[in-house]
C-alpha cells in the first residue's frame, strides 16, 4: 500500500514551495480550496511519485475535514506517514476591533483544521502508518504581535497542540512545530511594502525569510535525522529572537 | 461615503462621525486605530496607505477624501 505525505495550504507560501520539494521524494495529498491552484500545481510536478489533492476550505468546511479525509484514504486505498499544516491565515486588526467572524476565521484554519486531520490519521484507517507531524506556527505565538493577537493565540495552541501530542503519540509519531519570523509570502508582500513593515524588517539581521528556508527545515525534520527530536517549538527567524 | 464614515465610526468607537470632525478629538484615535483604518481600507478599498499618509490627515473628512482619492 502505497504511503503519502499530506500538506495543507499546499497551493500558496510555504505550502506551496514545501509540495514543489517534496514531490521528488514523497507521494502527496495537496490540500487547498481552491482546486484550480491545485489543479496548476499538480500540473508542474513532473517526478514519478504519485500526487493527489482534497479540496477543501478550511474554513467554512472545517468540521467535515476529518470525514473527507477518512473517505479519500479509504477510496484510495493509501496510507499517511506524515502531515506537514502549513495552511494559515491572519487579518491584522487592533483586538477591540476583532470581530467574531474573523476570530473563528483564524482558529479554523490555523489551528482547528489540524486538530481534525490528525485525528483520522491515528485511527484504524490508517493503520498506524502515521509516523510524523509538522505544524507551521509563528515567531508570534511566543513574542506576541501588536495588531495579530487573534493570529499569535492561534499559533500558541498550535505550539501546545505539539507538546501535548509528542507525549501522547511516542514513541510512534513525532511531532514538531516550526515558528518561523517573518516570511515573504502572499501572506505578508502587502505588510512588507508598508511602513511598518519596512522598520519591522530592520530587526531581522539576516533580513526577511524566503518560503525555502522553512522548508529546508521541514524537511529535515521529516527526515530520520531527526529521529531524537519530539515535542519541540524550533524558531527560525534570521536572528529576530536576539533583538 | 456615507459607507466609509461608517465604518470609520466603527473603528474609532463613535456612533457616527462627520466631515467636519478632528481626528485627535476622537478618545480612540492612537496607533491602534491607525492599524485598525489601514486594515479597514485593505480589507474593504483594496488600498495599502502608510501610517504617516494617515496621521497626515486632521479631519474625518481628510481622510475620507484619501481613502477614496
Amino acid at each position: 500500500m502505497d504511503t503519502y505525505t499530506l500538506i495543507t495550504g499546499a497551493t500558496s507560501g510555504i505550502g506551496h514551495d514545501l509540495a514543489v520539494r517534496l514531490s521528488g521524494e514523497h507521494n502527496l495529498i495537496l490540500v487547498g480550496r481552491n482546486e484550480g491552484r491545485l489543479d496548476e500545481l499538480i500540473s508542474q510536478m513532473s517526478g514519478p511519485n504519485k500526487v493527489l489533492k482534497l479540496v477543501i476550505d478550511l474554513d467554512a468546511d472545517r468540521r467535515q475535514a476529518a470525514s473527507r479525509l477518512t473517505e479519500l484514504i479509504q477510496s484510495e486505498s493509501l496510507q499517511i506517514e506524515a502531515l506537514v499544516h502549513c495552511a494559515g491565515t491572519s487579518k491584522v486588526m487592533p483586538f477591540r476591533q476583532a470581530d467574531t467572524d474573523s476570530i473563528d476565521t483564524i482558529f479554523n484554519v490555523n489551528i482547528l483544521s489540524a486538530m481534525e486531520l490528525i485525528r483520522p490519521l491515528l485511527k484504524k484507517e490508517n493503520e498506524g502508518s502515521l509516523k510524523n507531524i509538522v505544524l507551521i506556527s509563528s515567531l508570534a505565538s511566543i513574542r506576541g504581535e501588536k495588531g495579530n493577537a487573534v493570529y499569535a493565540a492561534s499559533k500558541g495552541a498550535l505550539n501546545a497542540l505539539t507538546i501535548s501530542l509528542a507525549k501522547e503519540l511516542a514513541p510512534k509519531v513525532r511531532v514538531n512545530s516550526i515558528s518561523p519570523g517573518t516570511v515573504e509570502t502572499p501572506m505578508t508582500q502587502d505588510f512588507l511594502k508598508t511602513e511598518s513593515g519596512v522598520a519591522h524588517l530592520q530587526t531581522y539581521p539576516l533580513g526577511v525569510g524566503h518560503p525555502e528556508d522553512i522548508t529546508n527545515l521541514t524537511c529535515f525534520l521529516l527526515s530520520d535525522e531527526t529521529r531524537w527530536i519530539t515535542g519541540q517549538n524550533i524558531v527560525i527567524d534570521g536572528g529576530r529572537s536576539t533583538y | 461615503m456615507e459607507e466609509l464614515r461608517s465604518k470609520l465610526a466603527e473603528v474609532l468607537e463613535e456612533e457616527t462621525v462627520n466631515d467636519i470632525d478632528v481626528l485627535e478629538d476622537f478618545e480612540y484615535w492612537d496607533s491602534l486605530a491607525i492599524l485598525g483604518i489601514i486594515s479597514m481600507v485593505s480589507e474593504n478599498y483594496k488600498k495599502t496607505f502608510k501610517a504617516a499618509d494617515i496621521r497626515a490627515c486632521k479631519t474625518v473628512g481628510d481622510l475620507c477624501k484619501l481613502i477614496l482619492g
